[in-house]
């Protein structure tokens, strides 16, 4: 792992002299059973994830509290139409049954419901953000 | 001509695998679809990208067609592979896919219902010229009309409801006698059954060999038909060794055959792969099915021509020509696939769970296809296949040596899988020596539970 975080911040030094702005790098662990690309661009850096990719997900074990999960894979808004005022904003109080944020697939709009009372802690997607079955969006308290 | 540049493959476990691998080789980024069992699985590991469509049941996950659309549609697919089962022969989904402008890496939806349908499949091949098994054409009236088609046809004949299915209202008869006994049962059978007394009437095979023909067509009308495979060696339906070409056969019946299933795939238009289905015996061939996807046994066809099938079934998908001829097919040698299950190879009752040591076997002529390794939790949920060995060598003596060689290597620790009994198979004299057909595998369990009670009442006894 480290010599593989050593190795990108030579690349990414070599690419500032060379002007080199994207790279593909690809590392193998397991004898070349597990491969991922791993894309720098130095332009999009902190940009947002490229068109075509999917968030990856938080890990179950980072978050605190009782996550409501997306029922599909979609698009997650936050609001119920563009420009609206969002469905919750941290801190607010959700009663079980209030529709928190909706997951678009297949042109269908899905309201997700929070199961129970609470306060909105955190808030894991951005508006209009693609999500995967199971990803968290919202995090009650 | 759509430009395949990112493929989702719809499916898991072994042929997801073989799948992306195909998709590297040509340049092509991959995107897996995974439920949320197959989290630790191999193909969510070895593509490109990922997404979690559903949970462990597969009707809310690799049978999802709107998530699955939706993924592809999200990541920026070009196109969608099903792999063989999940959604490979649903032609209804396939409309979707190309309504959504992603191409399709199979035959068209119209092949797919057509051969989808058993009446209909065997209209098809009777019209393009593939011989079937002789029946009467359409019901059977009375007795008297009875009698006189298996006069025509020639006993042994079976009768079967038209509603019937799943060994269900069918009785097979060998004389004129019988006939006239069975008639009226079968036929009020089915009314009670099926609400239904139509009846009709075919030609019973008695020990049918399964052979089986690939086909790869372009969009352009070429065609070629790959050398055959035989699948007799099954359980319940289930393929258990198949291994390209027959040996049973002759040249000339292999070159016959090869000649009319090219003119029918011609007729049909056939495009992608596909694989016509027989049933031989005494020097003759009966159409079965087609099967309209890529097949689990495929790779035996590979070995030994020595052409990736998925290769050409993405090229294909996407509007190139096959660019080769019948005449440049040329085959090498013998290839048998085996399929490792994890189930006891005794009683077949799967037998999921953790893989405490997965140590493939290797070398000259052996080829592995699976999705599991050491550390791995095999889902309840799915097919119980986790691993096949194919292996391929100048001729069958040779090929079973290596094979012979290839399971003993072979370590799976941690669950139980079939290698035990393929072994068996292996030593067996009818299996080398190809005494066997569609039947022999089943009597040969019922033979060997048998041996192994009796043993079991000896030790008890001393």
């Amino acid at each position: 792992m480290s010599s593989f975080r050593a190795t990108v911040e030579n690349m990414s030094k070599l690419m500032d002299e060379m002007g080199i702005t994207e790279l593909d790098l690809e590392r193998q662990l397991f004898l070349g059973l597990y491969r991922k690309h791993i894309h720098l661009s130095k332009q999009q850096t902190v940009a947002a994830a490229p068109v075509g990719m999917i968030q990856q997900q938080k890990s179950d074990a980072k978050i605190s509290g009782h996550a409501l999960k997306s029922p599909m894979v979609g698009v997650a808004y936050l609001a119920p139409e563009p420009g609206a005022k969002p469905f919750v904003k941290i801190g607010d109080t959700v009663k079980a049954g209030d529709t928190v944020a909706l997951v678009e697939a297949m042109k269908t709009f899905n309201p997700i419901k929070s199961d129970i009372d609470g306060v909105v802690k955190e808030i894991l997607v951005s508006d209009g953000m693609a999500v995967e079955f199971d990803t968290p969006i919202i995090v009650i308290e | 001509m759509p430009q395949i540049k990112k493929v989702l493959i719809a499916n898991r476990g072994e042929i997801a695998l073989r799948i992306i691998r195909a998709c590297r080789d040509m340049g092509i980024r991959t995107v897996a679809v995974y439920s949320t069992a197959d989290r630790d699985a191999m193909h969510v590991k070895l593509a490109d990208e990922s997404v979690c469509i559903g949970p462990a049941q597969s009707s809310e996950s690799y049978l999802n067609e709107s998530a699955i659309l939706t993924a592809a549609l999200l990541t920026n697919s070009d196109a969608i592979h099903p792999g063989y089962g999940f959604l490979s022969e649903r032609a209804d989904f396939v409309d979707k896919v190309e309504q959504h402008d992603l191409v399709w890496i199979g035959p068209s939806a119209d092949m797919i219902r057509k051969m989808g349908d058993k009446v209909n499949a065997k209209q098809t091949a009777v019209k393009c010229g593939l011989p079937v098994v002789p029946g009467s054409d359409g019901a059977i009236k009375n007795i008297e009309d009875a009698l006189m088609w298996a006069d025509k046809i020639g006993y042994p004949v079976m009768i079967k409801a038209a509603s019937g299915g799943g060994g269900r209202g069918m009785r097979a008869v060998n004389d004129a006698n019988e006939l006239r006994d069975a008639f009226p049962i079968v036929k009020a059978e089915s009314k009670t059954a099926f609400g239904d007394d139509t009846l009709y009437m075919e030609k019973l095979l008695l020990h049918p060999r399964h052979i089986e023909f690939q086909v790869l067509g372009d969009k352009h009308g070429n065609v070629v038909i790959f050398g055959e495979r035989d699948c007799s060696l099954q359980r319940k339906n289930q393929k258990v060794m198949e291994e390209c070409p027959a040996a049973v056969l002759t040249q000339k019946q292999r070159d016959d055959m090869i000649e009319i299933c090219k003119a029918a795939a011609k007729k049909m238009k056939y495009t992608n792969a596909g694989t016509f289905e027989f049933m031989f015996e005494d020097g003759k061939f009966y159409f079965l099915e087609m099967n309209t996807r890529l097949q689990v046994e495929h790779p035996v066809t590979e070995m030994v021509y020595g052409i990736d099938l998925v290769r050409e079934q993405i090229r294909i998908a996407a509007g190139e020509k096959l660019g080769y001829t019948q005449s440049s097919l040329v085959s090498h040698g013998h290839a048998i696939e085996f399929r490792i299950n994890a189930e006891d190879p005794e009683t077949f009752v799967p037998n999921p769970g953790k893989i405490t040591l997965y140590a493939p076997s290797g070398g000259l002529g052996v080829r592995v296809d699976s999705a599991v390794y050491t550390g791995y939790t095999i889902p309840p949920t799915y097919d119980s296949m986790i691993a096949k060995l194919i292996v391929h060598a100048q001729s069958r003596p040779a090929c079973i040596m290596r094979a012979q060689r290839a399971l003993d290597e072979f370590v799976i620790e941690g669950v139980k899988t079939t290698i035990p009994l393929q072994k068996k198979l292996l030593e067996n004299s009818d299996v080398r020596q190809l005494k066997t057909d569609n039947h022999w595998l089943e009597h040969f369990l019922e033979e060997e539970k048998k041996n192994q009670e009796s043993d079991n009442e000896k030790t008890k006894d001393e």
